[in-house]
């Protein structure tokens, strides 16, 4: 019995030491190859999301910007972005590429907060407690730099 | 009562104080195995980021075994080795950073014979990296790194994240 125990608190404390509790996952990008030849050019829609310092504008390459969103006191206003993204994607449902252009300045965390907005919605569930499912909107993102 | 009948019921009393209560104790221990096996069983393939915070994320997918490029506050690493410096980076004219662009490709061989045994042949422009970038790394530096990345072949580039607790006021807050 006492051997077993022995064995057992080795165990835990050498599970606790090599626990990591944070999980870690990976988000992909659609970056152009730069040895790739001349790309098809998609028609229809090219949604592209402008991260500027004090705005996000919401715009198609072809005919300009869509939506402009100032910030609003707690920074980016993401929160406009995503049903505005849906209003968009419920016109072009086929659609599923975006393009986020950022400022120099802006930092990654800021990037990966907007990807992880364009990319898919949120929807809280009904039930309470329950885990909220992931609406798709636009899933292949490339990124570049913001025109000034 | 006789001396003997008070003398061992003073034995059996101060045999149940001292003892150890152990088959409680085995079960904790053995619960306490199990969920700390459970949650180490899937393998760390990313290193950990004691030194720089990566910014949280909703997605699910989960890393693969890739090359990693790391960039904290001041320095940029390959694989765990120091490469250049974030004002090193900063001054770069152009695009592409030499030294980032030197160890990557002076990684390509090893990559590509894990690239070639696990999709039998291998794709040179699609190769992996991952980049764990911290919070604050401004945009202009992360360009140049992904630049370099593309440059140098390594056609799909990851960006290591957090996982975000599902049902956290934060989560919410992005749905709002």
């Amino acid at each position: 019995m006492v051997p077993m125990i022995d064995m057992m608190v080795i165990l835990v404390f050498f599970l606790i030491f090599t626990a990591v509790f944070s999980k870690t996952n990976v988000l992909e990008l659609n970056l152009p190859s730069s040895t790739a030849g001349v790309p098809d050019l998609p028609k229809g829609l090219q949604l592209e999301v402008i991260v500027r310092d004090a705005s996000i504008d919401v715009a198609d390459r072809a005919t300009g910007i869509l939506q402009s969103l100032p910030n609003t006191a707690d920074g980016y206003d993401l929160a406009q972005l995503g049903s505005y993204l849906e209003r968009v994607k419920a016109k072009f449902p086929e659609n599923q590429t975006a393009t986020i252009l950022m400022g120099p300045e802006i930092p990654y965390d800021v990037l990966v907060q907007v990807m992880d907005t364009v990319r898919v919605r949120v929807i809280p569930s009904a039930q309470q407690g329950a885990a909220p499912s992931q609406a798709e909107l636009f899933p292949e993102i490339s990124v570049g730099d913001a025109p000034i | 009562m006789t001396p003997t009948r008070v003398k061992r019921r003073h034995d059996r009393g101060r045999k149940t104080d001292g003892h150890l209560a152990l088959v409680p104790f085995i079960d904790m221990l053995t619960i306490l195995v199990v969920f700390l096996l459970l949650h180490t069983a899937d393998v760390e393939i990313l290193p950990n980021t004691k030194n720089i915070s990566i910014p949280q994320s909703v997605s699910e997918l989960k890393p693969r075994e890739t090359l990693v490029v790391m960039l904290t506050r001041d320095m940029l690493f390959v694989d765990g080795k120091p490469v250049a410096t974030l004002a090193e980076i900063q001054s770069t004219e152009g695009n592409v950073i030499p030294a980032l662009k030197a160890a990557l490709q002076g990684q390509s061989s090893r990559v590509l014979q894990a690239a070639a045994t696990r999709d039998g042949d291998a794709e040179v422009a699609n190769r992996e990296v991952t980049i764990m970038g911290d919070k604050s790394t401004p945009y202009a530096v992360l360009k140049k790194v992904m630049a370099t990345c593309t440059d140098a072949d390594f056609g799909k580039v990851s960006l290591a994240v957090f996982e975000k607790e599902r049902s956290g006021p934060k989560a919410a807050g992005t749905t709002a």
